[in-house]
């Protein structure tokens, strides 16, 4: 059995007095697609934030490749091979669709100071590879035609797009995809679909956050669900479907929204 | 705006001839100047043009520069070459405290932080007197003589001094364009956009604005040290705050974020205060009428009203 | 004993640096602007004051009075002409456009009256009251009656007013406040008004203790930033102590240190603070970005 690419063990997040992630456990294995769903306000994007280092968990381990990633800095995680896209559209605004996916390739082309200032063949070589690998995320992604275009002026689905564009520039084994399809129209979510199978086909292991269950069913391999920050089911698309606990969490919000 | 190599020659050749044709001793002095205050606007761009973080206390640094480098030529004896690289270590080392310091403080901590620092110093200067004699301040910080066996180069008189100025703004500028066209200015850039998706893909932050800062800074104090040694006298008004706003005005009004903006700037916010004597005890007044008015209509600097008035000329190239 | 003088006349100064503290605060947990003016309106409190009693004759504490009431006028007047139209603005215009203010201000108030430091003859400076081995200004005592008062009305206006509770409710979250009907611009200008009379009274009070000259503005405008910064953001309890405590030190540090770097106290500990509890001694806000 392949080794774990992604491990988590009893991940504990507290703000204050709220615990919003409790002991939470998962693994994630190379290749797989595992989506993390539950309902609003289970600890998903909190999840995330922890495992990309944008927060310092209370307590528990992130291993990733064996590796122990529990309170590196975000960039530092980046270098691993972790990058993620943002619950809220997050792009570098005023920079142009090719100016942004090549600012995400940071971490193959960044130099030394001595490069820089002596613009040495060695930079303008990486820069060149920087340059050619750009245009193949475009291509990939499909914006090559806007890639002129500043990103702040691009419609709300090629901003999603552009996301995931960037993320993978910096080449990651490990993708988060943060509510991916969330705004997105029922053509625009096919095509995010179909991205992601792109994605994974290219050996790239995804592990995404989603609301859209048409979505999460039927491209997951794997689904971990959380409710008020525990773990309470993971298994394949089917199992969850019909596990009676996920099925209550669900219905308990629905009920509370009906309620009010 | 397309970057257009001819229109840096031509400002170059333009640059070098400049002091054949305008002999008056007044314009050298003004060329001077702004040869001084460019070091000091390219200095602000790259830290507030690039990397979006705003610095009212500049000042610090120029004022660092200018006394560090003062104090090496009347007590140590070093000429004006030292004088510049300790300028340079001294500031650049105040930077880094100033960036390590503030780092966790943005927007406007930082802003206040830096004003505070540029006060702080100015509070030093004035009271170490065994140092700095206060407010007498230090005198006779002369340029040097280079002897070549053939003629003897006095950087007393303003030609030379013009040129030795020049090539520090040329090398400042070289200095930007290569940080610029790096990853460096790459990073910068990314963390004025969104600082936490730069992290999102392997930008250290910390990292990027720390040298940020040192470099500004350290551009800063050789702009101090070359001011110093050509006024030949200093004082704790090198502190000023007026310096430090007047280099935001440069930054902003050339047009931040762009490699021309600093020298138009520099420019424009060396000749305006000369221009606004005719109003005599207004002029500051009327100065600060004009910073209200940039910031608030211009925010964009002047370089890119210019182009597209000049691109109104042209047709469909450039962008 | 002469230490307990020192903490004393510090205890004093401080009540007119929480003054001035307690307007920034205001102005910038509620409007959220960096004003780099607030000097400025101090500035004019002493200058206000001495036109209105040295120059014009009216009595002394009806002098104050109307002082605080003339800036309180020209800061309404900012506030609907300069920070209304950039509501939308960012941070940076904000901040900058302020500081051409503060500069333009400076200037037309040498121009008005005159780069000369001026100073105010007040009444009660002119005595010295001895009580039981300690010696006192009267001057000095006013400030801190009217201090303490000025911080009880503010505190009282926030705490049991509608208007309080209005200013309250836009500070924790604007756009919450105003889809409870909270009619924002109302509150501002008078969040502004009133941080600009404090600025004023702060101004007025210490005016006839120190001499006046137009760009008194500066130092008080940075210590305010101080005050807030080291009280911590947003925080009014945190402004009034973190004022007392400044003049505390500054008086202690000047008597035992020395005065010329007096002003620089509030740095250092403004530095000190950064360090070990950024978010300030009360500190419940994050940053401002």
């Amino acid at each position: 059995m392949a080794a774990e690419l992604l491990r988590v063990e009893h991940l504990t997040v507290k703000f204050g007095g709220l615990t919003a992630v409790n002991d939470v456990d998962f693994s994630i294995f190379p290749g797989e697609i595992v989506s993390l769903i539950g309902p609003n306000g289970a600890g998903k994007t909190t999840t995330f934030n922890a495992v990309t280092g944008f927060l310092s968990p209370t307590g528990g381990s992130i291993r990733f490749s064996g590796e122990e990633m529990i309170h590196f800095k975000p960039h530092r995680i980046a270098e691993k091979g972790i990058t993620r896209t943002f619950q809220i559209t997050s792009l570098f605004p005023g920079l142009s669709v090719r100016e942004n996916i090549r600012t995400g390739h940071h971490i193959q082309e960044r130099e030394t100071l001595w490069d820089a200032l002596l613009n040495t063949r060695r930079k303008r070589r990486v820069e060149e590879e920087t340059l050619g690998r750009t245009a193949e995320i475009l291509k990939f992604i499909g914006l090559e035609e806007k890639q002129e275009a500043i990103a702040g002026s691009l419609p709300y689905g090629d901003q999603r797009i552009l996301e995931i564009g960037i993320a993978l520039a910096a080449s990651p084994k490990l993708l988060l995809l943060d509510e991916p399809s969330a705004g997105l129209n029922d053509t625009e979510t096919q095509g995010m679909k179909d991205l992601i199978q792109k994605i994974r086909e290219k050996s790239i292991t995804i592990f995404l956050v989603e609301h859209d269950m048409k979505l999460v069913m039927g491209i997951s391999d794997r689904i971990v669900v959380l409710n008020f920050g525990k773990k309470i089911a993971t298994g394949g698309p089917e199992e969850i479907k019909n596990n009676p606990e996920v099925i209550r969490a669900y219905l308990g919000e629905r009920k509370r929204d009906v309620k009010r | 705006m397309k970057k257009n190599p001819m229109t840096a020659l031509l400002c170059l050749g333009g640059a070098l001839l400049f002091p054949i044709f305008f002999t008056d001793p007044y314009f050298l002095h003004m060329a001077i100047l702004i040869g001084i205050y460019g070091l000091l606007a390219v200095s602000l761009n790259l830290l507030l043009g690039y990397t979006g973080q705003l610095s009212l206390g500049h000042s610090a640094f120029f004022g660092v520069g200018a006394y560090l480098s003062s104090l090496a030529y009347l007590n140590l004896g070093i000429p004006l070459w030292g004088g510049v690289a300790i300028a340079l270590a001294g500031s650049g080392l105040l930077g880094f405290f100033v960036a390590r310091l503030a780092f966790k403080l943005r927007g406007a901590y930082f802003v206040i932080m830096t004003i505070g620092i540029a006060e702080v110093l100015k509070l030093v200067a004035l009271n170490w007197v065994d140092l700095t004699k206060g407010p007498m301040g230090l005198t006779d910080i002369a340029p040097p003589e280079i002897n070549l066996g053939f003629m003897t180069v006095d950087f007393g008189q303003k030609m030379p001094f013009y040129y030795l100025v020049l090539f520090f703004v040329i090398l400042a500028f070289v200095l930007q364009n290569r940080l610029v066209n790096s990853t460096f200015g790459r990073s910068f850039i990314a963390i004025r956009e969104n600082e936490d998706l730069a992290e999102s893909v392997g930008i250290d932050a910390f990292k990027y604005l720390v040298i940020a800062v040192i470099v500004s800074s350290a551009i800063a104090g050789v702009a101090g040290s070359l001011y110093a040694h050509y006024v030949s006298f200093i004082d704790p008004n090198v502190f000023a705050f007026f310096i430090s706003v007047n280099a935001v005005m440069m930054a902003i009004g050339g047009g931040q974020g762009t490699q021309a903006g600093p020298l138009l700037g520099a420019i424009l916010f060396t000749l305006i205060p000369e221009w606004l004597r005719v109003f005599g005890d207004a002029r500051m007044a009327v100065y600060a009428l004009m910073v209200i008015f940039i910031v608030i209509f211009m925010p964009k600097g002047m370089l890119y009203y210019v182009t597209l008035i000049l691109n109104l000329g042209k047709k469909s190239d450039g962008r | 004993m002469i230490f307990i003088q020192y903490v004393i006349n510090g205890l004093i100064i401080g009540g007119a640096y929480a003054l001035i503290g307690i307007g920034l605060t205001l102005i910038l947990g509620i409007m959220k602007v960096v004003n780099f003016a607030h000097g400025e309106m101090y500035m004019l409190g002493a200058y206000f004051l001495f036109t209105f009693f040295s120059k014009l004759g009216i009595p002394f504490l009806l002098s104050m009075v109307l002082a605080i009431l003339a800036v309180m006028a020209v800061g309404f007047v900012f506030e609907k002409g300069i920070l209304k139209p950039l509501r939308k603005r960012s941070m940076d215009t904000v901040m900058l456009s302020m500081i051409g203010l503060s500069m333009f201000m400076q200037n037309i108030a040498m121009l008005i009256w005159s780069p000369v430091p001026e100073s105010i003859k007040s009444p009660l400076t002119m005595t010295t009251i001895t009580l039981g081995g300690l010696y006192f200004l009267p001057q000095r005592i006013l400030v801190i009656c009217f201090a303490i008062l000025l911080v009880l009305l503010t505190h009282l206006l926030l705490k049991k007013t509608k208007v309080g509770k209005a200013m309250r409710a836009t500070f924790q979250d604007m756009e919450a406040a105003s889809l409870m009907g909270i009619r924002i611009d109302r509150i501002y200008s008078i969040t502004f008004v009133i941080g600009a009379g404090l600025a004023a009274a702060s101004g007025a009070l210490l005016g006839p203790i120190f001499t006046v000259h137009p760009y008194i503005g500066n130092l008080a405008n940075l210590k305010a930033f101080v005050i807030v910064i080291i009280g911590g953001l947003g925080s009014f309890s945190g402004a009034v102590t973190a004022g007392f405590l400044l003049g505390v030190f500054e008086s202690l540090g000047a008597a035992y240190i020395s005065s010329g770097y007096q002003d620089a106290v509030g740095f250092i500990l403004l530095i000190l603070i950064l360090i070990k509890k950024p978010t300030g001694l009360f500190g419940k806000v994050g940053q401002m970005r």
